[in-house]
């Protein structure tokens, strides 16, 4: 939960405030702030740009429509990617099929662009299939701690957990991934 | 950054790095797209999903999910055609539980009797002592016939009869 000083303090609040009231205006600011953060974690989630986008319109749509009944009561970033997680965990139950799936080479051009290095195109290879392998909590909680930078209070908001959870996931996570890339070192 | 506790493995703090990096960004038109959305029907399965949800943050078994999307997505028709028959079913089913559990109780009288079933062998019993003993006393008389003016006074049992023939 967070204090009122907190809720003065987080712009995005105030946008969904006045959205609520009917300015219009505040929404395509929310949009502007929060497109390429949801897109991106809506990208290292899936690894489908489309889906992403796909994905990040439906948030902003959820958004809007809740917009009349908002009340605040954490923190923005909490509020929004609750919805987010909703639809990723929506996205893969649709989907029935593993998160993560070989990239479309039409996609690639968007996402390593300028990227001529043979050996990082490697590193992020592995880095992609070390995502890959981890279970949905906890790619979800260290997307949210370091792309996302929450702490661990609100990505336990989030993810509907307990603190402790989440540092276990993030602890789990990371011995995973460490044996998962000790070879690339 | 709130988390930016180091790992102390460097291949972690470049995968770390690699996770923070904005990588893609959304089209240009990106708002014009969500406005369009927005002008669009609702999808109203997935926002009574997504209310349930809300209500309850528990509640994400896949199959309870899988069930509220099917019933969502079910026509209309058959549901109400579903829902017509309910009455009709409602009392069918109760009258068949009565019949079930009467017939049940039923069958189970003997066994969940044992005491009237004791009561009936000892009724039993009586009425085939009550038989031996008038033909006891018949046999007490033709005895006494036979030995004439005996002392029947000294028949007071079955035993007794033995010293109408010594």
């Amino acid at each position: 939960m967070a204090d009122d000083s907190r809720e003065e303090t987080d712009p995005s609040v105030e946008l969904m405030l006045q959205l609520k009231d009917g300015k219009e205006a505040a929404f395509d600011l929310l949009v502007e702030r929060w497109q390429t953060p949801l897109i991106n974690f809506f990208h290292r989630s899936l690894n489908s740009y489309e889906q992403a986008e796909d994905l990040t319109q439906m948030v902003f749509i959820r958004l809007y429509r809740a917009s009349a009944s908002y009340q605040p009561r954490a923190r923005f970033s909490t509020f929004l990617f609750q919805i987010a997680r909703r639809l990723l965990i929506n996205e893969y139950r649709r989907s029935q099929r593993k998160p993560l799936e070989p990239r479309d080479p039409t996609e690639l051009h968007a996402v390593i662009s300028g990227r001529e290095d043979q050996r990082f195109a490697e590193i992020e290879e592995a880095f992609t299939e070390a995502l890959k392998g981890l279970p949905e909590n906890h790619r979800t909680a260290i997307l949210l701690l370091k792309q996302q930078e929450l702490s661990y209070q609100e990505i336990a908001e989030v993810m509907g957990a307990s603190e402790s959870a989440v540092k276990t996931w993030i602890f789990r996570a990371r011995q995973f991934l460490k044996q998962e890339l000790k070879d690339l070192v | 950054m709130k988390n930016d506790r180091q790992s102390q493995d460097p291949i972690l703090d470049r995968f770390e790095a690699w996770l923070g990096s904005a990588e893609v960004s959304p089209p240009r038109d990106f708002l014009q797209r969500v406005r369009s959305r927005l002008r669009e029907a609702p999808d109203p399965a997935d926002e009574l999903i997504d209310e349930l949800l809300q209500l309850n943050p528990s509640m994400r078994d896949p199959r309870m999910l899988a069930r509220v999307r099917r019933q969502l997505m079910e026509p209309e028709q058959e549901r109400t055609v579903r829902r017509d028959w309910l009455p009709w079913l409602a009392p069918l089913a109760a009258a068949a539980t009565l019949a079930f559990a009467f017939i049940s109780f039923q069958s189970q009288v003997p066994r969940e009797w044992p005491p009237q079933s004791d009561l009936q062998a000892g009724l039993d019993s009586q009425a085939s002592a009550s038989r031996l003993d008038e033909q006891t006393a018949e046999i007490f008389a033709l005895a006494s016939n036979l030995q004439g003016g005996t002392d029947l006074s000294k028949l007071d049992s079955v035993e007794d009869l033995a010293f109408l023939f010594d």
